[in-house]
């Protein structure tokens, strides 16, 4: 006769096996919740700090915080109209990117993990349109790969800075929405769903195959750095760069000619980097932040260079902001 | 390992055991459960320091406290405590009817709702969380002699209750459909006539 634990089994409301809560690798929301501990929050709390202060003694609106760079023995350089600096820094010396790229190339030999598909990206995007006001975008976005072709995409709305504040969503028109609004998930089942985005293959390893790699994608990005710099920021939106990667990464920022460096930044998220500054491209400035210790991209900021009445929008307006976590 | 690492590593591999914990003594409210799953592991995350080797009973037991405070402090501990005795209510497809019928389902829930909570949280952890005697003792705050005993005293609890709705049950169908009494009293004439 069954005794009444098996009875019991039998009538087991949740399914390991099916529905919602069966057992398979971590979904978006958990791998979200997981990064959104609360004290490996401290450095964007770090971040919202200030902001408020600022906020308390300037209450100009503005379309974004840029990031402020102090550089030694030049002046500050401002991406966006707001002059004050966002934190105090340390009084470390600047590194130089050959430097990091030293650094990185070094790492990457005593350790040559391997990028990981998926990534965790905080962007404020500008969304422009002809005579109006244009508006800042925040999003967080996490995407997932398993070594079955499975995954995950989850955007949320919101903006780090302003921890529980309505958050901009793109219109027609732009409407607030609650700070955390799901905008948008996707799971993958098992397959070659993931093929279908770009950069599907696995990144090669040293400067050259990066770049050849990156041009696959991003025509141009082999030839001319205005090309190069929005590759490697769509790039790092599909792949978390293992240290070879980041070393190919780094090298090929170095080679580009008219880069120069801008100081200690701290980004938006609260983390200190060394930036780098590229005037290239029509109509747009670049400010890479880089981690000087291990070369990671933080940071990619694209700032008008000139007003544009049209769309109005001033030069240092930040046109796009992204960071990566991961 | 680093505490750090050792607690992604837990919430990696528990992650969705602890959501079926929590699933099953809430409703079907999927960002309900999240809601519950995201509190259990930020006090782990800030309890990390105590994480055993075998983390997941230590997990079950943090749940149990978050889903108590959170259950209690909106007002819905009463209707959990409802719907744990009425699943069939909320899982449809997955429970029958009657003891005779094919799944056991509702009865079986209906027999564990009317034990004292302790006795079904002894029950459920065992049958559904598939936890040992040892780790039972973890999640209730006890050692495993007394987890040992309050598990038999349940069982026997439960087979009480079962024999009690099957025998409900045969009486029950008896009365409502008349076909029973019929029957008896269609035999009890034949008997009597043979007589």
């Amino acid at each position: 006769m069954t005794d009444e634990l098996d009875l019991l089994r039998e009538a087991d409301p949740v399914s390991a096996d099916t529905g919602p809560w069966r057992d398979r690798p971590l979904d978006a929301r958990a791998e979200l919740l997981l990064r959104r501990l609360p004290s490996r929050d401290r450095g964007r709390r770090t971040v919202r700090r200030v902001v408020w202060s600022l906020e308390a003694v300037a209450a100009a609106t503005i379309l974004a915080l840029a990031l402020t760079v102090s550089g030694t023995g030049s002046p500050s350089a401002v991406a966006a109209p707001r002059p004050l600096p966002l934190v105090a820094h340390a009084s470390r010396a600047d590194v130089s990117l050959a430097e990091i790229a030293r650094r990185t190339r070094a790492a990457a030999e005593e350790s040559p993990g391997k990028s990981e598909r998926g990534s965790h990206v905080q962007t404020w995007a500008l969304s422009m349109k002809s005579g109006e006001d244009a508006v800042m975008l925040p999003r967080e976005s996490l995407t997932r790969w398993n070594a079955d072709g499975s995954g995950s995409t989850l955007e949320v709305a919101t903006d780090p800075r302003h921890p529980g504040r309505p958050v901009i969503e793109d219109g027609p028109p732009p409407r607030t929405v609650h700070d955390g609004k799901v905008l948008s998930e996707e799971h993958y089942p098992p397959g070659i769903n993931g093929a279908n985005m770009d950069y599907f293959e696995e990144p090669p390893a040293g400067a050259p195959a990066l770049r050849a790699y990156l041009a696959v994608w991003s025509p141009g990005a082999d030839r001319d750095p205005a090309e190069l710099l929005p590759a490697i920021r769509t790039f790092l939106t599909v792949w978390t760069p293992g240290p070879r990667q980041r070393a190919g990464i780094v090298t090929l920022l170095s080679g580009i000619e008219g880069i120069r460096p801008a100081g200690k930044v701290t980004d938006r998220l609260g983390r200190e980097g060394q930036g780098f500054r590229f005037t290239g491209t029509p109509g747009s400035r670049y400010l890479i932040v880089l981690d000087p210790d291990d070369g990671g991209v933080l940071d990619i900021e694209e700032t008008f260079i000139r007003d544009d009445p049209e769309y109005r929008v001033k030069a240092g307006d930040v046109m796009s902001y992204t960071a990566y976590l991961s | 390992m680093s505490t750090d690492d050792a607690f992604d590593a837990a919430y990696r591999e528990h992650y969705w055991a602890v959501s079926r914990f929590v699933a099953r003594r809430l409703d079907d409210q999927a960002w309900e459960v999240e809601e519950v799953v995201a509190e259990v592991f930020a006090v782990a995350w800030r309890r990390r320091s105590e994480l055993p080797e075998s983390p997941l009973p230590w997990l079950y037991g943090v749940a149990r406290h978050c889903l108590a405070n959170t259950v209690r402090g909106k007002g819905r501990y009463r209707r959990l405590l409802l719907k744990l005795g009425h699943h069939e209510a909320t899982r449809d497809g997955r429970t029958v009817a009657s003891p005779d019928a094919e799944r056991p389902g509702s009865w079986v829930l209906e027999a564990l709702s009317r034990l004292a909570e302790a006795d079904q949280e002894v029950l459920r952890l065992t049958a559904w969380e598939e936890l040992t005697v040892e780790e039972l003792g973890t999640v209730l705050g006890c050692g495993r002699s007394a987890a040992a005993m309050r598990l038999h005293r349940a069982r026997r609890r439960l087979r009480e209750q079962i024999a009690t709705l099957r025998r409900d049950d045969r009486v029950s169908l008896g009365c409502t459909s008349g076909k029973g009494d019929r029957t008896q009293r269609a035999d009890r004439a034949d008997k009597d006539g043979q007589a």
